[in-house]
């Protein structure tokens, strides 16, 4: 699959983030960064509209 | 096999018949330690005087009153992510350099108040995530059973510890495995609890919502005998759950016979397929269950990369939240690993952090569908013995699926356990699943099979 995460949207998300990393480390992770995408395409398909995130917690138990 | 390795089991039995000295056991772990962690790096900090001083104390109450239980004078050893008043806590980080924290975790605590003698502070990756690392200001653990040999981790030195007999027993993390991997790697018993039944309270968190406290022993029965002291509410812990804790040993000798088994054979034959010593160790467990009166079937589930997906993107994102400050504000103080890993959480989005909590809430239904009419689930946890610790992948995270996100993502408690020895004598494991808080009936599976083998008679060379 594409990278599709262009290599200059990469740098804004790192200097937006306050990252500041060296060339060579930056394009070693922008390759790891291919293979993390792939999988986060996996999380994002074929989702049924019903599911809810699992983070939603009892305000019951939360408020005590 | 050298006398002084016992078991927690055998040595609490012996302590209670006054036919062992807590002091007699804490020098001889001492001694070993001596002798081995100069290779093995297990220790980030021992605190030997300290320990002899708790282990008198043991031996006083024990001979006045008897002991408080089966963990009463038992040298053990905690992860370096396991705050303690009395010791720093690093995390294995220069970030935490010297760190000492104001209070014990709720862990610490509960096994030093069931009379435990802490040894010393164990070897982890950087923050539970970035390892092995030979850019921190430790070294990272070795492999006992061929110290050239990785340890898996995150729980690395804990996993070095109990197998070559420093201590009898510790503490691990698990985030997406970490407590099941160096298990399975050192060849011990590692067990990921149920999410919520044990406090994380005080311990450096990687990913909240991923995270498990746990216990790594060299047997399972040793497993059970510490879930007993660390289990149970928290208030301090927001994800703790409030229920009565049963006695996990209570069950631990009633056998396999009636448990029903699925077996994940997708996961290691087709998906991540294991090496051939691997298959036949699980194919022998197989076999062992079915002769011992349990049903066996196939079960299927999503594929695996499904799992580690999901694990994976709530973990970078979470872990990345929890270091964002530092890692704006030092980041030279990293180890190359953490921190290059680490960097992905900061370029993943909002939505899609919400969509993994979302796939999260169907892939925990979808294993509670499959377990309806099943006890156990049962996989490998490696696919094969220990790698060389110069040989492990940088970016195999991403790269590589693995066998362990699931429970993390689930919450489902597992155990990881020794399932024989594979070329060079480097030890193979397996992996058994349970319902939720059902650790009673994981544990007597794992019990039925350890004591069935002879895995439990042989340590590692170097140790003898």
């Amino acid at each position: 699959m594409p990278v599709r995460l262009t290599r200059a949207e990469f740098d804004a998300l790192l200097a937006r983030a306050g990252i500041v990393l060296g060339e060579e480390r930056a394009a070693e992770i922008f390759r790891a960064w291919a293979s993390l995408e792939t999988l986060i395409e996996r999380v994002r398909a074929n989702l049924p509209p019903e599911a809810e995130p699992a983070t939603i917690y009892d305000l019951a138990r939360d408020a005590k | 096999m050298s006398a002084d390795f016992w078991t927690i089991a055998e040595a609490s039995s012996l302590i209670a018949r006054r036919k062992l000295s807590p002091v007699e056991l804490t020098q001889s772990s001492l001694d070993r330690i001596a002798r081995l962690d100069g290779a093995l790096h297990a220790f980030l900090r021992l605190d030997g005087e300290r320990a002899l001083t708790r282990a008198r104390e043991a031996e006083a109450a024990i001979r006045k009153d008897g002991p408080k239980g089966p963990l009463h004078g038992i040298p053990i050893g905690l992860k370096d992510i396991y705050d303690t008043k009395d010791m720093p806590t690093t995390a294995h980080s220069r970030q935490f350099e010297g760190r000492r924290p104001a209070r014990d975790a709720t862990c610490t605590k509960r096994l030093a108040d069931a009379g435990t003698v802490l040894l010393g502070k164990l070897a982890t990756h950087e923050f539970a995530f970035g390892g092995p690392s030979f850019d921190l200001p430790w070294p990272p653990a070795r492999n006992p059973w061929s110290p050239d040999h990785f340890t898996g981790g995150s729980s690395s030195g804990t996993g070095a510890a109990v197998a070559s007999g420093m201590i009898l027993g510790g503490m691990g993390s698990d985030t997406g495995g970490s407590i099941r991997l160096p298990a399975a790697l050192c060849g011990i018993a590692g067990l990921k609890p149920t999410y919520g039944l044990v406090p994380r309270t005080g311990v450096i968190p990687l990913a909240w919502s991923l995270d498990h406290a746990g216990p790594m022993a060299w047997t399972v029965e040793d497993c059970a005998i510490l879930l007993q002291a660390i289990a149970g509410f928290d208030a301090k812990d927001p994800a703790c759950a409030g229920r009565p804790v049963p006695d996990f040993s209570a069950h631990l000798g009633d056998g396999a016979k009636g448990l029903r088994i699925g077996v994940l054979r997708d996961f290691h034959e087709r998906e991540n397929p294991v090496n051939e010593a691997t298959r036949r160790a699980l194919e022998g467990a197989v076999d062992f269950f079915r002769r011992e009166g349990a049903t066996v079937r196939d079960v299927k589930l999503s594929p695996l990369v499904e799992w580690r997906a999901c694990g994976l993107v709530i973990l970078l994102t979470e872990g990345f939240a929890v270091h964002a400050e530092m890692m704006r504000g030092a980041i030279e103080k990293y180890g190359e690993l953490l921190r290059d890993r680490l960097v992905l959480g900061a370029l993943i989005g909002a939505s899609d952090y919400v969509q993994a909590q979302r796939r999260r809430r169907e892939l925990t239904r979808e294993m509670s569908g499959a377990m309806r009419d099943l006890d156990i689930l049962l996989t490998a946890t490696v696919p094969a013995e220990a790698p060389r610790i110069d040989r492990v992948p940088k970016w195999g995270i991403v790269e590589q699926p693995n066998f362990t996100s699931a429970c993390n993502v689930t919450g489902f408690p597992a155990l990881s356990l020794c399932a024989g020895y594979g070329e060079g004598g480097l030890p193979l494991a397996m992996q058994l699943i349970a319902k939720p808080f059902d650790e009673p009936t994981l544990l007597r599976a794992g019990h039925a099979y350890e004591r069935a083998m002879t895995w439990r008679q042989v340590r590692p060379a170097i140790a003898l």
